[in-house]
């Protein structure tokens, strides 16, 4: 009933917008967008690669089931756990659609992915390094290492997302940091 | 080597730190349509009432008419305060006299007589001359539409008191037939 007379939806909490949003309200709801979608497209397109053009289609996809099952939402988590527990079955499902799962292995030479563009590797950064560096990993890693390092949230957090353990998780991120390693280092060789 | 692991945390956090620009799109009719048709869903009308808040609701009514009525019933002590404190009070919080509010006018004819002191009889009177004479049969005629409920009851002492205002049957005989006689 109070919801009917708030007007400000941007100091609230997470869990009342997602009240507000469960009780139809556009306020609520612009604001969880306003909030999320920047953090969720960046995920998104990070996870499929940047030539993708599905991107859109897929956060809209979320931000519907967000609201369709609102009044679902189990309160002892985080609305933002919540979001990327969607966006990840979303992304799974859209790799299951392309078929990318098999060719997207770590097992793929360097040479085809986009370390061979010498001309590129001269002038690239650090940064685009990784991003870079992140498109041979496979696509869970991936989405690991990016809720880990690009999202920053906890390693229970991620468990909460990826719907594993979290000492898996744990493993993973290892793995994962030491396989960026190996892909940078080749990288630069590749480079010289 | 916990710091060292941190500041690794931290290196990895900056290089996976991305500034690309995002346009916020406007978001798809489809989701504004579920917006409203949760928002229909959720009308008040529409919604069944707890149970409790029924109960609730029926309990603030009764209570508010049953206040109401209680208003309707004025206490001697505040109405007739002039009245009681001629003679020695008894328990007189627990008397109520079904008064209607328009008989109040009549309070300042016993008013102007309780400046003369009433008359006290020393000897109790005994029980079986009290039920002789009730107390609303000696009040009618002095409070005119007055109509008093009261009671009478013994003392330990086997003296007989009348509720109203703590008067002992004789000692109220007397007062009024002295209010008779000023009248």
């Amino acid at each position: 009933m109070l919801f009917m007379f708030r007007q400000n939806w941007k100091s609230c909490t997470d869990a009342t917008l997602l009240k507000g949003v469960a009780s139809g309200h556009d306020g609520a709801f612009t604001e969880v967008y306003q909030r999320y979608y920047p953090r969720l497209f960046r995920f998104v397109r990070r996870s499929l690669g940047p030539s993708s053009h599905e991107v859109n289609d897929l956060l809209q996809e979320c931000f519907l089931r967000l609201v369709k099952s609102a009044d679902r939402f189990d309160t002892s988590r985080s609305l933002e756990t919540f979001l990327f527990t969607i966006m990840r079955n979303l992304i799974k499902n859209e790799y299951r659609r392309l078929s990318r799962i098999p060719e997207m292995s770590s097992e793929m030479p360097l040479e085809t992915m986009a370390f061979s563009d010498n001309h590129y590797l001269e002038t690239m950064d650090t940064q685009h390094a990784v991003s870079r560096s992140l498109m041979v990993l496979e696509p869970s890693l991936r989405m690991i290492m990016l809720l880990r390092y690009q999202e920053e949230l906890s390693v229970r957090e991620i468990a909460c997302i990826m719907e594993c353990p979290e000492g898996t998780i744990k493993s993973r991120i290892h793995y994962g940091i030491k396989k960026l390693e190996t892909i940078l280092n080749k990288s630069l060789d590749y480079g010289r | 080597m916990e710091d060292n692991r941190l500041d690794q945390e931290q290196e990895l956090k900056h290089l996976f730190q991305t500034n690309d620009p995002v346009a916020l799109p406007a978001p798809y009719k489809a989701i504004t349509e579920a917006l409203h048709a949760r928002r229909a869903n959720n009308s008040l009308w529409q919604k069944p009432i707890p149970l409790y808040q029924v109960v609730i609701s029926c309990v603030l009514v009764s209570g508010i008419i049953l206040w109401w009525m209680r208003q309707q019933v004025v206490p001697v002590s505040s109405v007739k305060k002039e009245v009681l404190d001629v003679a020695p009070i008894v328990r007189r919080d627990t008397i109520y006299v079904q008064l209607p509010v328009k008989a109040a006018p009549t309070a300042p004819k016993v008013k102007s007589v309780r400046k003369q002191s009433a008359p006290k009889i020393d000897q109790p009177v005994s029980p079986p001359m009290a039920v002789q004479l009730p107390a609303e049969n000696l009040l009618e005629e002095p409070l005119g539409d007055l109509t008093i409920q009261s009671s009478l009851f013994t003392t330990k002492d086997g003296s007989v008191w009348d509720t109203i205002a703590g008067f002992t049957i004789q000692e109220r005989q007397d007062y009024f037939r002295f209010l008779k006689e000023v009248q």
